[in-house]
């Protein structure tokens, strides 16, 4: 890694308009292309503070700042256009969280790599829109987060609403949300308001290991793991009338339920078993990459192609977990308004992927490239008009569902033809992280419970904080800078705004 | 004598058990199903919390069998206990006289808690792990003034955490307390908690806890056949204070009990004296020293036993004899042990080997393919101490690490303790005490043996917020 | 091309059309020599000599010399463009011989499987044949540089291709709304035809998840289990 006074570094940062800045080659050694992020007044202090703290001497910890992260990506074999920085960019193992670099398909060095999807392979957002108000649910809103994921029925038999047993789990992992239809779990709408309609069709379990199909399968009666999260939302505020009403959204007030689900530990084990196949590929054929953990693989080299397989059974098993979990919301709503899920108008809104790769033609320079484009932690925002959004939504462009943390505020974003340019048709995915944050500032006072440690002869470090600040960092990139930044950038259009009344954790 | 006839047959009412029933009831609704158990009462989980994949909290509280028929109206409880079991003919005898033929049977007959030596003899030496003796337990306390307590594991925390009132005096072997669950450092740290609980505790009212009808337990069985308490059972006796008044703490370390005599016409009526040369006057003897596999009936044929006496069992819990399983307690994990899990007897483990052998017995009636649990790959225990959330993962004290390991500790007071086991830069366990939300990350890590190396002490340091940095 | 040789070759009354494999030189020789002793008949027997020499070293001499007395217009072609007119010439001779017993064949039409799918898209509706259609075509076709070709719609074809991959350019100011306006209702009407093909594909979903579906969960009511 380059080491460098902060004000050196500065001089490879360029800021090219209000919302945007170029970071130039140099910055990190072999960049291929140039590297972009995207801020607003508050999220630029946050982006540099991090850059400056980690240029104080003896800061070379393993936590590399979003921007370095950006760099080294754009140094990544067979990368086109730009790395680009989202607004909620921070730092993840390999590339950082908010980051998305397209990989040229028809360049035989391109890569594919897992710190580029990362672990929670296919965690996204899907929202549910309902014909209730506010005040309906209000009261009951307590029952109504009892009942959401309460224990799966029992009496539902050996075919849970979740892939219960091995072959269950083979079939779910090579359909998708296609499972759940047949099931008879969701809805034919669903399928088509759900991004890649809810299959990857390159699918292949018997590239996923033994191991990662256990992690998946789930105790009998619950819905798995934890982490699976559902808000209840009401719309707060319509900024685009027109795109609001072709999602269903038509006032304030309207009761929505947001689900967020993932493939968690079955995507973990996806990642972890590719990340050591690769690390013998880059030996094999010479890849060079500035961060080890930025391991990868050819995209058309035995590993390449054997991860993006397993990489679509776990997206496809997320989307059996967000299918099973609308089925359970449309369930709980049923029961509490004794009223069928269809005459609540519960229909899926759109469902989006945060972590994922995918095959997509983009115009670059006038030519017409086939690109393997990594989204991690970020959103695809499709423009108008663009053949693979729904029929609905061919108007409006393409509905981006941007959650906050939990409990904070929602927005549901559109696609535009400039973030098409500019960002391979990508934009924001929530809330994101500084770098150097605490929840609470923690007194570190260990000396007795060391004592007592020591008699066992073990060596033992200790965690305490290094980072001294002149003044506590803001420690969240706030969701509503986040979304400004994206619609003042023009890469994607603000459409509604939604607030939480209920958080149910699954 | 009557006869019954069942596909399946559950003996025991502890946690294994009722689990067993309880997913055979979603798995094969259908089925003929019936539970033999001592206690009119059973163990029931409730609230339970993922907090990862693998870690789940979960309350135990009891309930009667009879609820069990809610989940599923073809059970069939009998209120007996195990005698003999044919595995030939699969037919189960109980002490009641009445045949019941099966074809599959899983034991979950718990265990029975290690007493110290002189226990036999002596009425005022009570072993806790069991409910019967927890009855027993708080009818002694009402007229004692002072009480020994023996043993380090997490039932002696609770009873000293949980028990006002009353002198207590701690005998623990090692030089820290909580040894089976938690390390000298969480020690500490816990400690420190129990110092200032009892602080808080010193100016409220002493009130006398009524023991309600409900609290009774029925018992048609007084061998130790039932299961061990849950994780809160203490709760019953949170506000139980001794009518002398008085409370006091005092922890006698690296000493055990060498023997102890009834006496008669003295303040106390027992005397207890210790490897340390000490001798105690006191009202009784708790022993919470652990728990031995139970297995109080009769076999045509005996399966085959583990090392720790407990009926061996492989990773789909069946015994060596084909239909026979066997969950919780009375198992021993007989199969090879993934790197980061191991057996230790706690309620987690008995609700996952219950889980475990219903999806086996009913993959075997069924002719199907099952897959080991993927909760059996990590060990993980989660349970409250002194008011804090403890999760355990994996080798959390460096179990089978030969001491080539390193620690990476952060610790606030009153707060939080974190304690990772780390060899060759790769998590092997950790040790969570508070309300860290480092769960599903270091379950994560653990599985994964993601290099951590790269971030040294910085995984840990408190300025930096790794929530999502792995997702 | 083996397909097409294939089927050529069984008209023509081949002996084994369907083993002939045009990349074996040996066999392509044979089935030139062939063409011409049983169909072609272009040289009398004795000048058949190069052709019939199928292991010698001129025979692709000969070959060229054939093709250029024959007039064939691939000479300078690939073996399999040379091979595919040989045929084709044999086979219009043969037509040739026998007008009248061919004249009166007719093309046997395949039993279609699915009904008649009656359109309501007025372009399938159109009279390719009417003089306006045929104007309209030279119209755009002398706009687009396309060449002349008896049928009208092959032109249109070509225009099509062309309007697909040659870059389009900016209208004038002037004619944005006359551009546009046609344009959006292009658009709104493909929308349309897309909605209602959606429509259907979730009615077959529907349909199929009647049978596939656990007969015990009732999605309508919400409801798992019995």
């Amino acid at each position: 890694m380059v080491v460098r006074q902060y004000n050196e570094e500065l001089k490879y940062l360029e800021k090219i308009n209000a919302h945007c800045w170029k970071i130039k080659k140099g910055f990190q050694p072999n960049m291929k292309v140039e590297g972009v992020f995207y801020v607003n007044n508050t999220l630029e202090k946050l982006m540099l503070d991090e850059l400056r703290n980690s240029c104080r001497p003896g800061m070379t910890g393993g936590f590399l700042p979003g921007v370095k992260q950006i760099a080294n990506v754009a140094a990544l074999p067979g990368i086109v256009g730009r790395s680009v920085g989202l607004p909620d960019v921070h730092s993840g193992y390999g590339f950082a969280i908010g980051n998305m670099a397209a990989f040229d398909m028809s360049n035989p060095d391109s890569i594919v790599s897992p710190g580029g999807v990362g672990f929670d392979i296919n965690c996204g957002v899907r929202l549910l829109r309902t014909n209730l108000h506010e005040k309906d649910v209000i009261p009951i809103k307590e029952q109504l987060a009892q009942s959401l994921f309460d224990h799966i029925p029992v009496g539902v038999g050996s075919k849970g609403i979740i892939p219960m047993n091995a072959r269950d789990m083979e079939e779910a992992l090579e359909m998708g949300m296609d499972w759940s239809l047949r099931e008879g779990y969701v809805w034919a709408e669903d399928k088509e308001h759900c991004e890649e309609y809810g299959r990857m069709l390159n699918a292949d379990p018997s590239k996923v290991s033994l191991r990662a199909k256990k992690r998946g399968l789930p105790q009998l009666g619950t819905l798995g793991a934890g982490n699976h999260y559902a808000e209840i939302q009401v719309v707060d505020e319509i900024y685009d009338k027109f795109a609001a009403g072709k999602m269903g959204l038509e006032r304030l007030g309207q009761v929505c339920v947001m689900i967020h689900s993932g493939s968690r530990g079955f995507g973990h084990q996806v990642a972890t078993d590719a990340l050591v196949q690769m690390e013998k590929a880059m030996k094999r054929d010479q890849i060079d990459v500035n961060d080890r953990q930025l391991a990868c693989a050819r995209i058309n080299s035995k590993e390449g192609q054997d991860y993006l397989k397993a990489m679509a059974a776990a997206a496809n098993f997320a989307w059996v977990n967000r299918s099973s979990m609308t089925f359970l919301t449309r369930q709980a709503f049923a029961k509490q308004f004794k009223m069928a899920p269809d005459d609540l108008d519960m229909h899926v809104i759109y469902d989006v992927s945060h972590n994922i790769a995918k095959v997509e033609e983009h115009v670059i320079d006038g030519k017409l490239m086939t690109l393997l484009v990594h989204r991690k932690g970020s959103t695809r925002a499709f423009p108008p008009h663009h053949p693979l959004i729904p029929v609905d939504y061919q108007l409006t462009g393409q509905p981006v569902l941007i959650g906050g943390s939990m409990g904070t505020c929602s927005y549901v974003l559109t696609g535009t033809h400039q973030g098409m340019t500019e960002t391979f048709g990508s934009t924001c995915h929530g809330a994101g992280r500084a770098l150097s944050r605490a929840k609470s500032r923690r007194n570190i006072d260990y000396k007795d419970v060391l004592n007592k440690l020591e008699s066992m002869g073990i060596s033992i470090r200790v965690a305490s904080p290094k980072l001294v600040m002149e003044e506590a960092p803001e420690s969240y990139k706030n969701v509503t800078d986040v979304v400004n930044t994206c619609h003042a950038a023009g890469i994607s259009k603000k459409t509604v705004k939604l607030r939480p009344i209920a958080v149910i954790k699954g | 004598m009557s006869k019954l006839n069942s596909k399946y047959l559950i003996v025991g009412g502890g946690i294994a058990g009722v689990t067993c029933v309880e997913t055979l009831a979603i798995l094969h609704p259908g089925a003929t199903l019936i539970i033999i158990t001592a206690s009119s009462l059973v163990k029931n989980v409730s609230n339970i919390t993922f907090y990862a994949k693998t870690i789940v909290k979960f309350d135990v509280s009891e309930t009667e069998a009879s609820s069990l028929k809610k989940i599923h109206p073809n059970l069939h409880i009998v209120y007996d206990s195990l005698r003999h079991v044919d595995t030939t003919h699969k037919i189960a005898y109980t002490d009641g006289g009445i045949e019941i033929t099966f074809e599959a049977i899983c034991i979950c007959t718990g265990g029975i808690p290690k007493l110290i030596s002189d226990s036999k003899k002596i009425s005022r030496i009570i072993g806790i792990r069991d409910t019967e003796s927890v009855e027993h337990f708080q009818e002694k306390l009402r007229n004692g003034r002072r009480m020994v307590v023996v043993g380090n594991g997490g039932i002696a925390s609770e009873i000293i955490h949980a028990i006002r009132g009353i002198e207590k005096i701690w005998v623990v072997r090692d030089e820290y307390i909580s040894a089976t669950f938690v390390d000298p450092g969480a020690a500490e740290f816990l400690q420190d908690s129990v110092k200032n609980y009892q602080e808080k505790q010193e100016n409220t009212v002493l009130r006398r806890h009524i023991f309600s009808e409900e609290d009774k337990l029925v018992s048609v069985n007084k061998n130790l056949k039932s299961a061990a308490l849950g994780p809160d059972w203490y709760r019953k006796l949170e506000n139980v204070i001794s009518s002398e008044g008085k409370q006091e703490l005092e922890i006698i370390y690296k000493s055990e009990v060498e023997y102890v005599i009834e006496k008669e016409n003295t303040e106390y009526p027992l005397y207890v004296k210790l490897s340390n040369g000490k001798a105690i006057e006191c009202d009784f003897v708790i022993s919470a020293t652990g728990v031995e596999p139970a297995v109080n009936f009769t076999w045509d044929e005996e399966p085959v036993f583990g090392k720790d006496g407990g009926i061996a069992v492989n990773e789909l819990q069946q015994t060596s004899i084909p239909h026979v399983f066997a969950a919780g307690d009375v198992a021993s994990a007989s199969w090879e042990h993934s790197a980061h899990w191991f057996q230790l007897r706690l309620w987690t483990q008995a609700r996952q080997m219950g889980a475990m052998a219903a999806k086996a017995m009913h993959a075997k009636i069924n002719k199907e393919d099952v897959l080991q649990d993927f909760c059996f790959e990590l060990f993980t225990h989660c349970t409250t101490l002194f008011g804090h959330r403890v999760v355990l993962l994996g080798k959390y004290n460096g179990q089978g690490l030969d001491k080539k390991y390193e620690i990476l500790l952060r610790v606030t007071h009153g707060h939080e303790y974190i304690k990772f086991v780390l060899q060759n830069g790769k998590l092997q366990g950790a040790i969570l005490i508070g309300e860290t939300d480092l769960e599903e990350m270091c379950e994560n890590l653990i599985l994964d043996q993601i290099d951590l190396t790269p971030y040294g002490d910085d995984i840990l340091n408190p300025d930096i917020d790794i929530d999502d940095y792995f997702d | 091309m083996n397909t097409n040789f294939k089927l050529k070759l069984t008209a023509l009354g081949h002996p084994n059309p369907e083993t002939f494999n045009c990349e074996d030189e040996k066999e392509y020789r044979s089935v030139v020599l062939w063409l011409e002793d049983q169909k072609i008949r272009h040289y009398k027997i004795e000048e058949r000599e190069g052709l019939r020499s199928i292991d010698s070293e001129n025979w692709k001499e000969a070959y060229d010399i054939y093709q250029k007395d024959l007039v064939s217009p691939v000479v300078d072609g690939t073996l399999n463009e040379q091979l595919n007119w040989l045929l084709s010439y044999a086979v219009r001779l043969e037509f040739a011989d026998n007008v009248s017993k061919y004249k009166d064949v007719q093309v046997e039409q395949p039993k279609q499987a699915a009904p008649n799918v009656v359109s309501s898209n007025p372009l399938d509706n159109l009279n390719f044949e009417s003089p306006a259609f045929k104007a309209g075509v030279d119209r755009v076709c002398t706009l687009a540089g396309v060449g002349p070709h008896p049928d009208p719609k092959f032109r249109l074809a070509a225009v099509a291709k062309i309007l697909k991959t040659s870059p389009h350019p900016e209208p004038q100011k002037s004619d944005t709304i006359v551009i546009n306006q046609p344009v959006d209702v292009l658009n709104l009407l493909f929308i349309q035809d897309l909605r209602e093909l959606q429509t259907k594909i979730n009615e077959a979903l529907v349909a199929v998840q009647t049978i596939t579906a656990d007969p015990r969960t009732d999605t309508k009511l919400g409801k798992v289990g019995r």
